[in-house]
This record gives C-alpha cells, sequence and structure tokens, in this order.
C-alpha cells in the first residue's frame, strides 16, 4: 500500500483561505436567519443514516418533533425520555448537558471543512453532514426513534463575544423566550439590568 | 425511559468524522500542520462567540424557572 504523502505546510493560497473561512464559520455560529425546517430535518436524517450504515445502531428513520426554543425543546426532550409528561424542573434542567448545540457547534466543524474543501486529502461525506448541521439547525436532542428539534435564534446581541445587552433579551428565539445578559452574565429581568446599571452610574456614586 | 442515541447527537458525529479522518490517513497526512494553521483556524477566539453563546444558553438551562 502506497504510503500517504504528508502535507507538512499551507500553501499561501489555502492560508489565504484560512481568515476567509474563519468569517464564513463565524457567521454560521452566529446566525439568526430563519430556520428552514426541511433541510434542518434533511441535515439530522442524513447524519443517523450515515451513522447507521456505518455503525450498528438500528437508528435510521428518527420520527422528528420541533419545540419552537430549547427551552420548551428541553421540557419535550425529558418528557419523552421519563415517558411522562409529568416532569421536575430538575429533569428539564438536565436536558442541557444532553442536548446538540446545532449552529453554535460551527467553529469546529470550520477545521473539517476547510481540510475538505482546501487540501489534497481523501473526502469524508459526513464533513457535509456536519456542514448540514450547524448551517440549519438549532439546539436539539437526539433519541433511537425520535429527535426534538428547535430553530435557530432570532437575535443573538454581543458585546466583546460575550452576549450583552442592555434593553432587551440578548437572546432571543423567534416565539418570544431567550434570556438577558450583560457583559456575558446572565439576568433574570430588565428591570435586574436596569437596577445594575443604575448601582454602577457614576451619579449614583455621587 | 426511551433510548437516547448519542451516537447521532452532533458530538456523535464529531467524534466519527475524527475516527475516519484517522482511517483515511488524514491526520497522518495534516498532523504537522494542526497545531499551528489548523489550530488557527480552529480555536482563534475571533470566531468562537458562538461557543460563548452556547455556555450561556447552558448556563441558562441548568437553572430554568418554573414557567417552563
Amino acid at each position: 500500500m502506497a504510503k500517504e504523502k504528508v502535507i507538512s505546510s499551507l500553501t499561501k493560497e489555502q492560508e489565504a483561505q484560512i481568515p476567509v473561512y474563519r468569517e464564513r464559520f463565524r457567521q454560521i455560529g452566529l446566525s439568526t436567519e430563519p430556520t428552514d425546517r426541511s433541510k434542518a430535518e434533511a441535515a439530522v436524517r442524513r447524519a443517523y443514516a450515515y451513522l447507521s450504515e456505518s455503525g450498528s445502531s438500528e437508528a435510521a428513520n428518527p420520527e422528528i418533533v420541533w419545540a419552537d426554543s430549547p427551552m420548551l425543546g428541553a421540557k419535550l426532550a425529558a418528557q419523552y425520555a421519563k415517558g411522562d409528561v409529568n416532569v421536575t424542573t430538575k429533569e428539564i434542567q438536565e436536558q442541557a448537558a444532553l442536548a446538540s448545540y446545532g449552529s453554535f457547534e460551527a467553529y469546529w466543524v470550520s477545521v473539517y471543512v476547510f481540510i475538505a474543501e482546501q487540501l489534497p486529502v481523501k473526502k469524508d461525506e459526513l464533513a457535509d453532514v456536519a456542514l448540514d448541521i450547524v448551517t440549519h439547525c438549532g439546539v436539539y436532542w437526539t433519541f433511537e426513534d425520535l429527535v426534538v428539534m428547535t430553530p435557530k435564534p432570532s437575535k443573538i446581541s454581543m458585546l466583546d463575544s460575550k452576549l450583552h445587552c442592555v434593553d432587551g433579551p440578548a437572546l432571543e428565539y423567534p416565539n418570544g423566550d431567550g434570556l438577558y445578559a450583560v457583559n456575558g452574565e446572565i439576568k433574570n429581568s430588565l428591570m435586574e439590568i436596569a437596577i445594575a446599571a443604575r448601582l454602577e452610574s457614576p451619579e449614583t456614586a455621587k | 425511559m426511551r433510548k437516547r442515541y448519542l451516537r447521532g447527537n452532533i458530538y456523535g458525529v464529531r467524534r466519527v468524522l475524527y475516527d475516519n479522518s484517522l482511517k483515511l490517513g488524514l491526520a497522518a497526512q495534516i498532523i504537522d500542520i494542526l497545531p499551528r494553521d489548523m489550530g488557527l483556524l480552529a480555536y482563534h477566539p475571533y470566531e468562537r462567540p458562538a461557543d460563548a453563546v452556547k455556555t450561556s444558553l447552558i448556563n441558562f438551562m441548568q437553572r430554568i424557572y418554573n414557567q417552563y
């Protein structure tokens, strides 16, 4: 078997593409474009089909249900996992660690897509699958026979790479669910933000 | 309890992608440049804000209020 040729450096053209990919995937990661549900479903189904073919699982054609936000999706996932509509707050909270964070995972997918598109190597279809997922999917939960999907956010407000908004949610979903945050710190309400701003105001300190 | 399909989540995809890259000899082909150029592409702070959003969302969901 022929020994693989080792790529030990990038060409100038390939290096020039790095900032292009960085910006492309930064935009994918922070996308607030409306979610195309059929494309999102196709992306997840493609992952299931690929992994089912290459592995031993029988999960190949899951049913897909949608929730209007990750907050509602977490509840639905908890209910489905338990097989009971009655779930505790703790059971919902536990879903955070079991979710797939779709578009927010764009940064690492950038590496595989860069390799697949820019370097003279053997291609892996799964890189395309991952690209489809981060491009089209919001947060989702995977079961053997069901996937709970949610849309991408409709608003992301940031300052210095941290969630930040003083007059509304910093992260918001199309149904109005979201969270308040100032300098990356989560706040319970606009009132809390206003009080904190007033306390920090130089005029208040006089 | 319904059975979760963790292999089918995005982190399962990531693991298989990595495994495949080993099988394809991809890692061997590019390993020399990974720490340098690929590292810049993957971990430069400039394109990690979405990761910061994810962290905030996880923190929020882990203390989700009773209305959900």
